[in-house]
């Protein structure tokens, strides 16, 4: 018999030896499997030459597509012919073409593998966006071989590759209701697959067709300008005025912070060169929260664009961030920072009595539908009124006010001295369950390990009995502290990752955390 | 405790080695042979390309781990790929045990499964997994303690 201990080790060198191969887990059940010991296709030399070349490729493609052909090969993004596959021994159509060009080689599963093709071109026309098919390809005869959207719906199925020939078997789609003129972009069997620009391009063509019907750019060789350009300008962060984002050529300017630079391409935005304090570029006098939260979220994070929005992924995707573009002229270190959103504070409007302006004690509220005019009524001098109460922008204070015992609290739920107030926001909350409307309330943020940003947002929710402190933890997925004021007990619960988003109005929170 | 879970210095092939493979291995444990090598190798990419800004680095091993993270996310989210385990092979020395380990494995939480496979499986130190996750080392003692108590309830094994 042997111990746990002993079979974690065993199980250990077995995960070793099926994933430093250069893997094909077409059976994953079978242990051991023909590949040589300790192999390890990325850390030899080899594969080390294999990264670089990619890398090298990158750089190409972005500084010169023409470079990037290889010797003999025509640019696919002339829209017109894509070589067949011509190489000896194929099994692929070598009797149509008519382009003397010839592909850099037959396609093999290393060159399809670990990428995401997206559509630049259908029928010879360029592939408009916002509409991005895609396709990835697994392992031969899985049922993921064949995964990608075809313009409306993802898809997914079996297949494998016969030379340069696809072969697709089984193929399964969701079913979302398409525009009625949505053209769909799939692989079909029998296309024949041809690489060019050194792997960089798929061509697929119909059986027999000598035009490529769909032309797929490999995502991390996309020209960065043409991302750059879905990106560039004014966007406003969820539906109201917690931040404003302007992607400018060089530049990212944050609310009245500008002159982060940033790189974005494989659709992965990167801030560059953050700096660890309230920057020097803010505006100044102006308020920092802008920098102090959401700078942190964005590093690094994947960006899809949609024409008008884009969902910006960040803190290792765990959060979706809503952006609608912004009609407004960009905010620049000019003008004012953006305000919160103080639509959720309660005080009740103020009426100008007509005194002189800044003199204590000339104003008093009253409600809405009593408010008289000031020529007819004459000013009434009241007691002072004190200041509009603001929302505590201490997370302790903040839950002490809503009645938490912080004394029970687990450990880090509400231990966020240095949370940032992010400020009463309809822009970004979670909520309880999908499409529910949800009650925002506060919204914290505090930075982790000096590179990380932990999301905090606390709410009451619908039935106004709970309190819950939502934290977004790099590598430890989504942690929900839930206070209940009728037990006064606390609970957590996990999940993998939540997703918000507020796409026009409140009320239309999305949220999604697997595990609750 | 195996030396290769650290480098000196991220540039040149044989540091860049041991600088990948604990995070492959982090990869592998937490994602699976599918995902997880996956991601290890886009981490691999990675870390050639950006080899200059990885050298200043205190915990290197830590951010490709963030990286790997990124693109295994990427890999699930638009891949709707799983995360898989092979199946535990029948032992010589042990032909009759209960469960498969690799099973039990995948009913634990992604932390637990990582953590317990980095200290049980590869004689990770506390220290280096928390470096490697980036969480505490007291987090990565619950972690253990956590999913090997799960663990051997779900086998069946006498927990002393």
């Amino acid at each position: 018999m042997i111990d746990l201990e002993t079979r974690l080790r065993r199980a250990a060198r077995l995960l070793d030896e099926m994933s430093a191969g250069d893997a094909e887990p077409e059976n994953v059940d079978v242990v051991g499997s023909q590949r040589a010991p300790g192999q390890r296709w990325w850390l030899t030399a080899a594969g080390i030459a294999a990264a670089a070349a990619a890398v090298v490729g990158l750089v190409v493609v972005t500084g010169s597509r023409d470079e990037a052909a290889a010797p003999g090969t025509e640019p696919a993004s002339s829209g017109t012919q894509v070589p067949p596959a011509s190489s000896s021994g194929s099994t692929g159509d070598t009797s149509t073409g008519g382009t003397t060009a010839t592909p850099d080689s037959l396609p093999t599963m290393d060159q399809l593998r670990s990428y995401q093709w997206m559509a630049v071109e259908v029928g010879g026309e360029p592939w408009p966006l916002p509409s991005l098919p895609t396709v990835e390809f697994g392992a031969p005869g899985s049922d993921s071989f064949i995964t990608g959207n075809d313009g409306c719906n993802s898809f997914g199925g079996t297949g494998r590759l016969d030379g340069g020939r696809l072969v697709v078997g089984d193929v399964i789609s969701t079913m979302m209701a398409c525009a009625e003129t949505a053209e769909v972009v799939l692989p079909q069997d029998g296309d024949r697959i041809v690489l060019t620009e050194s792997g960089t391009r798929l061509a697929l063509f119909h059986s027999g067709g000598d035009s490529a019907r769909i032309v797929y750019v490999r995502l991390d060789a996309l020209d960065s300008v043409g991302e750059l350009g879905a990106l560039s300008g004014a966007w406003r962060l969820g539906a109201g005025d917690v931040a404003h984002l302007d992607f400018g050529s060089n530049t990212l300017t944050l609310g009245a912070c500008k002159g982060f630079s940033y790189e974005f391409s494989s659709s992965r935005l990167r801030l560059l060169d953050i700096p660890t304090d309230a920057p020097s570029a803010c505006a100044p006098g102006s308020d920092d929260w802008t920098f102090g939260w959401l700078a942190d979220l964005l590093v690094a994070g994947p960006v899809e664009v949609h024409g008008d929005s884009a969902d910006l992924y960040v803190s290792d995707d765990q959060i979706v961030l809503h952006l609608s573009r912004l009609d407004a002229p960009p905010i620049t270190a000019d003008t004012e920072p953006p305000t919160l959103d103080t639509g959720q504070m309660t005080e009740p409007p103020s009426v100008d009595t007509g005194a002189p302006a800044g003199e204590p004690g000339v104003e008093t509220t009253a409600p809405l539908d009593t408010v008289a005019q000031p020529d007819t009524i004459p000013p009434v001098v009241t007691e002072p009124t004190p200041p509009p109460t603001e929302p505590p922008t201490n997370l302790e204070d903040a839950l002490s006010g809503l009645g938490v015992d912080l004394s029970t609290a687990p450990p880090g739920a509400v231990q966020l001295g240095d949370a940032h107030f992010c400020g009463v926001t309809t822009s970004v909350l979670p909520a309880v369950s999908s499409f529910q409307p949800v009650r925002p309330a506060r919204c914290f943020s505090e930075r982790q390990d000096s590179e990380r940003a932990v999301f905090v947002l606390h709410e009451i929710d619908r039935s106004g009995n709970q309190v819950h402190v939502w934290r977004s933890m790099p590598g430890e997925g989504v942690r929900v502290d839930s206070f209940d004021e009728d037990t006064a007990a606390w609970s957590d619960d996990r999940c993998n990752r939540v997703r918000f988003i507020a796409p026009g109005r409140f009320g239309e929170a999305e949220f999604g955390c697997a595990g609750l | 405790m195996d030396a290769s879970h650290r480098a000196e210095s991220p540039s040149g092939a044989a540091d860049l080695d041991a600088l990948l493979l604990p995070v492959r291995r982090a990869l592998v444990a937490r994602y699976g042979t599918d995902v997880g090598a996956e991601a290890a190798a886009e981490v691999a990419v990675w870390a050639v390309e950006h080899d200059e800004r990885l050298a200043p680095m205190t915990n290197p091993s830590g951010y490709l781990f963030r990286v790997g993270q990124t693109a295994a996310g990427r890999l699930l989210k638009w891949g709707k790929r799983e995360v898989q385990f092979p199946t535990e092979p029948r032992w010589d020395d042990a032909p009759d045990l209960d469960g498969d380990v690799f099973d039990a494995l995948r009913e634990l939480r992604e932390e637990h499964r990582t953590a317990v496979l980095l200290v049980h499986g590869y004689d990770f130190t506390y220290r280096e997994v928390a470096d490697l996750l980036g969480v505490s080392e007291s987090a990565v003692t619950n972690f253990v303690h956590r999913g090997m108590t799960k663990l051997r309830s779900i086998l069946g094994e006498d927990p002393s």
